[in-house]
């Protein structure tokens, strides 16, 4: 029952972290056998979908330390960032977003964003394809409120730079 | 004029904005372009991000983590099976020797004695089963054949009376019964309370 009901969640998850389907369905059954396993600890106080993906979250953690990537580490603080983001006004210029069709818009942010760094790849990917709170993030992440919408803000930001870059 | 800040524009694309907050950033993108343009751009943005499509599941794919948890379980459930197993062997094995040396009989003249006590009380079952099988279906043919006269008889009867008079006596019967039974139990409450 827990697998059928977050099967289609943690892989949308791990697949938009990896990009492989067939690396994303084994590490998905990875976290599912580790999930059954650590059932004892987990508490009914908390929300059973964030205890799942703090699992998750820390199997991914695992495997990039394992692949010893050079970006920065998934829990690493990016540089320059605070609780408060500085302030961001609009471009004066027009953005070429707009020129995209839908579908092709899709491909190019399904590539840009294994280019966002692992931090901040994690948390757009739950916000704005999961569809988690900032609330549910915080605390799976076991970070402040504002540091989560601050990651997010930037992730966004990020993802719009490198999809006006010329490809 | 003073543009909004990017957050405020994504509080209002998320739905986090609400009343003036949100009649604010909307009366603002209505007059400034630079505004209302990077707030299109972000719209689609998200829209795309947000409709990317899923990754497909196999079918199969709960039954094989299930695999993958379900051997640890059976190990166990076998390793159950087969401890209860040994067990009772080791104790028919310690029984059988046990009685071969109190009664000082051999291996082969245990199993005969066993063979034969057993054979020959599965044949008094047998007789006694086959006999109560007997008795049932006698006393079963004979209420058949009691229930079949007497629907004779009532028909036999009922041919000589019109419709109308079976429904008055049945009436009449079930009133006589209702009455009856009234009366006794009245009678009946009568005396206990006498007798108390």
């Amino acid at each position: 029952m827990i697998v059928r009901r977050y099967q289609q969640p943690v892989l949308n998850y791990i697949g938009r972290m990896v990009r492989e389907r067939e690396m994303a369905l084994d590490f998905s059954q990875e976290v599912f056998l580790k999930v059954y396993a650590s059932l004892r600890s987990y508490r009914p106080q908390f929300k059973f979908s964030t205890w799942l993906f703090k699992i998750a979250s820390n199997f991914m953690i695992d495997h990039w330390r394992k692949k010893k990537i050079p970006t920065l580490s998934i829990d690493a603080q990016p540089e320059g960032e605070e609780d408060c983001p500085p302030i961001q006004l609009p471009d004066q210029n027009p953005s070429v977003v707009r020129q995209f069709e839908l579908k092709e818009l899709r491909a190019k942010i399904d590539a840009a964003i294994d280019k966002l760094p692992l931090s901040l790849r994690e948390l757009f990917v739950w916000r704005h394809v999961n569809g988690f709170s900032y609330e549910e993030m915080a605390e799976i992440k076991g970070l402040p409120l504002g540091t989560v919408k601050n990651r997010v803000f930037q992730a966004k930001e990020l993802l719009k730079k490198l999809l006006e870059e010329p490809s | 004029m003073i543009c909004l800040k990017l957050e405020r524009l994504y509080a209002y694309l998320e739905g986090d904005l609400a009343g003036r907050d949100k009649k604010a950033v909307e009366d603002h993108v209505a007059s400034c372009p630079a505004c209302r343009e990077a707030l299109e751009v972000r719209r689609v943005l998200l829209q795309a991000a947000e409709t990317l499509p899923a990754f497909e599941v196999p079918g199969d794919f709960a039954r094989a983590v299930m695999d993958r948890i379900a051997p640890e379980r059976s190990k166990a459930k076998t390793s159950g099976w087969l401890m209860a197993a040994a067990a009772g062997a080791a104790t028919f094995a310690v029984a059988f020797v046990a009685t071969t040396l109190i009664t000082g009989h051999t291996l082969s003249q245990l199993v005969l004695g066993l063979n034969r006590f057993l054979w020959s009380n599965l044949q008094g079952l047998t007789s006694v089963l086959t006999k109560g099988a007997k008795y049932v279906i006698l006393t079963v043919k004979t209420l058949i054949q009691i229930a079949g006269e007497v629907l004779q008889i009532l028909n036999t009867l009922t041919s000589f009376i019109g419709p109308e008079t079976q429904i008055v006596f049945i009436g009449a019967t079930v009133l006589l019964v209702l009455g009856g039974g009234f009366l006794w139990s009245r009678r009946f409450s009568t005396e206990r309370n006498h007798e108390e």
